[in-house]
């Protein structure tokens, strides 16, 4: 893969604009650069150089590069901030399959996608909790396909969005069964695992015979929209919509006043890989008494959570660093509320609002309509 | 050397988090911006204050180790390579510590990057005069080793003139205080007082004389109005006569001429002070380049665009790959003789993609050079390696100065001024305070 980006690689002028700005919205070019140690190699122009010296074999892969490598949020943020336009995010990513492939992963990243192999959830077996087996399978107009972190860590996401589509008198059905997309395992660059987490899944998708798949995770909505086609060769034909895009025109007019003062976080896949910066906060926008202000990072600047990229599984306090930092960007904006509509998103900053003490609530685009509708 | 010996007293000065020796760390710390070939270092300590910095001198001379400091690894002359030595990374000491109102100054550690400096000063109304166009990640400590120019270049002239004191740690681990500072009953409000300027020694050395670890510069209320306007001239001659005249009469902030080709030379004027001053300067700059015929006026919107993203801009004209640069001072009256040699040695060459540019000072100008490549293209490289070397040597017998030297420029150096007093006094300076030469050796020629 990294192969492919030789003279992409060889763009990079190492200027080294991609550590910190703190100017102009920007803090941290790169989120987590400020919760390592801080050497070259854990912000982007050192990482670049690693990945050439992957692809040239001139260093030894050890443990502890690989730890700098993951490091990295896939966030982008370094992408949309360089100068000379090296697409950083690919090669990030094609880094990481390169890696992969070769047989260094992250332990914890191993087990993740032994987990998704096994249990089809990047969490492993359910545990005792019920109530989530699979529904019988019908025909349906849309199917919500929730993804692994939202089913297993962010069940008040799933009841809100099922509520809403209640309200909204929508035929739908819930993929209550675990299924994972793969995106996971295709961000830690184990690209084949992913394919195997994503035929699986559109098996027990394509049971319900949806019109559209409704995700309210970026990464699921990327995957399943974009990448099965574009990279895994897999053409479902099935329509797939993130909420911020189904919902507008269904809850037009129907939405109840909400006095709540609300600051839109940008997930990076939603924001900077699939430029929805809008969508969601036109939604926001429609619910009468709610007031959208904005962080000092936001839309294209949005600073990231923390949690993407593997990160928040194998690096919990940098990802809980990350998180803090974001929210208290938040909390300078005089926010209730924190608003998102990405899983990985929502349960990193619903963590990390517990542990620092934060007088501040996170809540998924989905609930805020939910409650906006009687 | 006894790697793990020195690693281990390393991290007891520094905590271990803070060194390393891990060699794929190590390989993202062999160049710079530039295009020195690499040079591998032993290890990379990262200490937290001056203290630390100076504990780890200590321990370099009397281990004989070499030292190579390194702030946001943005220069272009390998000034921060070390083989087989210690890098020393100032990142970590990124603090302002103090600004202040009364003396129109601010101290600030050593590897804060200039844009976070410049961006709370300018919340609070002020400035700093000079900003280094690598402001993303350079830092005060780095640029003042150079000395760099930067934005601000005819007003403020480099960023050794703004320097009002200096906290530096010599190669034997002592730590001296410059200017006022150096009465350990006054803070760093004035430059040239109680004995010889010290601050000089450390301004330009590039580290080979000790280790700049906090600076006090000044600043400047924020201008009422700052105005941009852009010309396009057809003959070099003419424009370098405007320079010479807008500079000597100190009507700009600065002049950019970031563009000289055969048959254009582009250059954008930005004149700060309050509006009536302002709108006055312009009437006289407007005045000069009107003396000249075929300047065409091409107004503020290109400049005034320029200048709101103004630190992202300057990265973007690496697009063509990183710089071979050479770039030095000249007198008004050598600039045209020196583009077209400049040029001569790139063509013969054959240098595929190149920029000629001016930064003036109010004595002269700043002359640039910059050759870009890829870095996988190995042809183009050895071309550049092959042109670097001749146009160095070019620009010195000329009579023109590298403010910006590092490991690119030494051998010149020594070669056209190694029989000179001046040279003498560098060399017998760098004996006396450094006589195991440890601090960054082989830079300016040291």
């Amino acid at each position: 893969m990294l192969e492919k980006l030789r003279h992409q690689i060889y763009q990079c002028s190492r200027c080294g604009f991609c550590r910190v700005w703190e100017w102009e919205g920007v803090e941290n070019v790169c989120p987590t650069y400020p919760f390592t140690p801080g050497w070259e190699s854990q912000y982007a122009r050192g990482r670049v150089r690693l990945a050439r010296a992957t692809m040239e074999g001139e260093v030894e892969i050890t443990p502890a590069m690989l730890e700098h490598a993951y490091q990295c949020t896939l966030c982008r943020n370094c992408e949309e901030h360089c100068p000379v336009e090296v697409p950083l995010g690919e090669i990030f990513h094609a880094w990481r399959v390169d890696l992969a492939a070769a047989g260094h992963n992250l332990p914890v990243h191993r087990q993740i996608a032994e987990n998704v192999a096994v249990h089809h959830s990047l969490y492993g077996p359910r545990g005792g909790r019920k109530g989530a087996e699979a529904s019988e399978p019908r025909k349906v107009s849309v199917l919500y396909f929730p993804g692994c972190t939202t089913i297993r860590k962010a069940r008040r996401v799933v009841k809100a969005t099922a509520d809403l589509l209640g309200k909204l008198g929508v035929d739908y059905a819930v993929l209550e069964e675990d299924a994972c997309c793969g995106y996971p395992l295709y961000e830690t660059g184990m690209v084949s695992q992913a394919k195997e987490a994503a035929d699986w899944s559109l098996e027990r998708i394509k049971r319900y015979d949806p019109d559209i798949i409704l995700t309210t995770c970026p990464s699921c909505y990327r995957v399943l929209r974009f990448i099965y086609p574009d990279e895994m060769g897999i053409q479902h034909g099935v329509e797939v919509l993130h909420v911020s895009q189904y919902l507008p025109d269904l809850v037009a007019g129907k939405l109840g006043e909400l006095d709540l003062r609300v600051t839109w976080h940008d997930p990076c896949v939603l924001g900077r890989h699939l430029g929805m910066y809008d969508e969601p906060r036109h939604l926001l926008r429609l619910v009468p008494g709610l007031e959208l202000v904005e962080m000092y990072s936001s839309r294209e600047n949005a600073q990231c959570c923390g949690a993407g990229g593997g990160v928040m599984a194998a690096f919990d306090a940098i990802s809980g660093g990350v998180a803090e930092d974001r929210l208290q960007q938040a909390v300078a904006c005089e926010a209730a509320v924190i608003a998102t509509s990405c899983p990985a998103c929502y349960v990193n900053f619903q963590r990390t609002i517990g542990k620092a003490g934060l007088d501040m609530q996170v809540k998924d685009l989905v609930e805020i309509l939910n409650e906006a509708i009687p | 050397m006894d790697k793990k010996y020195v690693f281990d007293r390393l991290a007891e000065i520094v905590g271990p988090e803070h060194v390393t020796d891990e060699p794929f760390i190590l390989l993202t710390y062999t160049q710079d911006f530039g295009t020195q070939p690499p040079m591998w270092p032993s290890f990379v300590v990262r200490p937290g204050t001056t203290e630390e910095v100076a504990e780890i001198l200590k321990l370099a001379n009397e281990l004989r180790i070499p030292v190579s400091p390194r702030g946001g690894g943005s220069a272009q002359e390998g000034g921060c390579q070390s083989d087989g030595g210690i890098v020393l990374e100032t990142l970590r000491m990124d603090k302002i510590l103090d600004i202040d109102e009364d003396t129109g100054t601010v101290t600030v550690e050593a590897g804060i990057t200039f844009v976070k400096l410049m961006d709370v000063l300018e919340q609070r109304g002020w400035k700093i005069g000079i900003a280094p166009s690598g402001a993303m990640a350079g830092t005060p400590g780095a640029h003042i080793a150079r000395p760099g120019v930067g934005w601000g270049n005819i007003k403020y002239v480099t960023q050794g003139d703004q320097v009002v004191g200096l906290k530096a740690v010599l190669p034997t681990g002592d730590i001296v205080s410059t200017g006022s500072a150096g009465n350990p009953n006054s803070d760093s409000f004035f430059r040239y007082c109680l004995g010889p300027d010290l601050a000089g020694l450390f301004i330009g050395s590039e580290g080979a004389y000790g280790v700049i670890t906090e600076a006090t510069l000044r600043m400047y209320p924020w201008p009422e109005k700052i105005y941009l306007e852009r010309y396009i001239g057809h003959n070099l001659r003419d424009a370098i006569d405007i320079f010479r005249e807008i500079a000597l009469n100190n009507l700009v902030c600065y002049i950019s001429v970031p563009v000289i080709k055969p048959d254009m030379i582009l250059f954008d004027v930005n004149v700060e002070g309050d509006a009536v001053e302002v709108d006055h300067r312009l009437e006289r700059i407007r005045a000069i380049v009107r003396k000249y015929p075929g300047i065409e006026f091409k107004g503020p919107e290109g400049p005034s665009r320029f200048w709101e993203r103004r630190w992202f801009n300057t990265g973007e004209e690496f697009k063509d790959g990183i710089a071979g640069a050479v770039n030095y001072f000249l007198p008004f009256e050598k600039l045209e003789e020196a583009t077209y040699a400049m040029r001569a040695i790139m063509d013969r060459h054959g240098i595929q993609k190149y920029a000629q540019q001016m930064f003036p000072e109010p004595m002269g100008s700043e002359h640039v050079s910059l050759m870009f490549h890829h870095p996988g293209d190995k042809e183009e490289y050895a071309k550049i390696q092959r042109a670097l070397p001749e146009m160095m040597d070019k620009a010195l017998s000329m009579g023109g100065c590298p403010y910006s030297k590092g490991r690119q420029w030494a051998p010149h150096l020594e070669k056209h001024l190694g029989n000179t007093g001046y040279w003498r006094t560098l060399k017998a300076i760098k004996k006396a305070l450094d006589p195991n030469n440890i601090m960054n050796p082989g830079v300016v020629g040291l």
